[in-house]
């Protein structure tokens, strides 16, 4: 089943300014696309979730940070990042808190859907620039019930998925074996000891991007005590957050198959082929068609 | 197992998942992608092997662990 993409006689938008709105201010890109309403849901929405984030945990997720590694730009290492607007509001009204308190009940629960937010902008950004490619086309572009956005938030959310929804199984299978045995090694390595925020600020974050498998284990984990030097934690640290940064390598490669698709190119080119053809044929089309592709470049599919 | 041994087993593995998923990304065609990934891990496990090889010539060269 396919939808019509919002494209027609528009005039042509800057994807990178699109782009840009959308990680400064959830939703912006979107507006600056025209679609008002659709960003202002996402800004509703993702603030919102941010917001929650911030309420559930006092605001003190940045004090987890060791005092030595505090500066105006560590925060920009951390998924938060993706939402820049909310962030600031974070560094601006809470920072790195006052000085040592109690931990509030959620700050676990508070300090992933801020977190979350990040992520979720970053795949709205995806997704303004998806659309700013379709504006200033004649052509009728068409793209799979799941935007290519969403297939690439759901490759996060489980490694394979995003693949496995495009049906690409067999890579799919071996996304996920691949990506989650890292991680579980990881975690087996490290006695499970690397899945907290408070002990590992910045390992947290890279295995944050190992989606809702990480996130089910850190809540498994959560009461854990540890009472002995663990001889492998470093080397379970770093094979976690290399399953979190490989991960972003295939959700890449899914937002790349489902753009292509989009857009009527051919999503079995190689990568650098794919943008050397897009390239020439750019400088070779008529000024104002868009989305012209090598392989015909979106004729009217429906 | 000694723990050079255990050590070479994880960065085995770890590479393994490295190149795999980068010649994911390079080659959207699975049964290609397949084909190349042999050669490319192949090669990436040279090379750290030569980086290896100068790191430890360095070592012996410029630095006196033990004095």
């Amino acid at each position: 089943m396919v939808a019509t993409l919002p494209t027609g006689l528009q005039p042509a938008k800057s994807g990178t300014v699109a782009i840009l709105l959308t990680w400064f201010l959830p939703g912006a890109g979107h507006i600056y696309l025209g679609r008002i309403a659709f960003g202002l849901t996402a800004l509703v929405l993702l603030s919102g979730l941010y917001a929650l984030g911030l309420f559930l945990s006092e605001g003190m997720t940045f004090e987890f940070l060791d005092p030595e590694l505090r500066s105006p730009f560590a925060t920009l290492l951390t998924p938060e990042a993706g939402n820049l607007s909310a962030l600031f509001y974070q560094m601006k009204h809470y920072g790195f808190g006052a000085g040592p308190r109690e931990w509030p009940e959620f700050i676990r629960v508070g300090s992933y859907l801020c977190a979350l937010s990040g992520i979720g902008n970053a795949c709205l950004a995806a997704d303004a620039a998806c659309a700013a490619r379709a504006t200033g086309s004649a052509l009728v572009l068409t793209r799979p019930k799941l935007s290519p956005a969403l297939q690439t938030f759901a490759a996060w959310a489980v490694p394979g998925l995003g693949h496995w929804l495009q049906g690409r199984k067999l890579r799919a299978v071996l996304v996920a074996g691949l990506l989650l045995g890292l991680f579980l090694l990881g975690c087996v390595l490290a006695e499970y000891s690397n899945l907290s925020r408070l002990r590992h600020f910045y390992y947290w974050g890279g295995q944050f991007l190992v989606g809702l498998p990480a996130a089910a284990m850190e809540y498994a984990q959560r009461d854990m005590r540890i009472t002995h030097t663990i001889r492998w934690e470093d080397a379970g640290l770093l094979f976690g957050s290399v399953a979190g940064l490989l991960n972003v390598l295939a959700m890449l490669d899914v937002y790349a198959w489902a753009e292509a698709t989009a857009f009527g190119d051919n999503p079995l080119t190689p990568r650098g082929e794919s943008a050397k053809a897009k390239d020439k044929a750019r400088s070779t089309a008529p000024s104002g068609v868009a989305g012209a592709g090598p392989s015909g470049g979106g004729g009217a599919r429906t | 197992m000694s723990e050079l041994a255990t050590s070479i087993a994880l960065f085995l593995v770890v590479a393994l998942a490295i190149v795999a998923l980068s010649t994911f990304y390079v080659e959207p065609d699975d049964s290609r992608a397949l084909r190349m990934l042999g050669p490319r891990y192949l090669k990436f496990l040279l090379w750290c092997a030569g980086i290896v090889g100068v790191m430890l010539l360095v070592q012996k060269l410029f630095l006196d662990l033990n004095g």
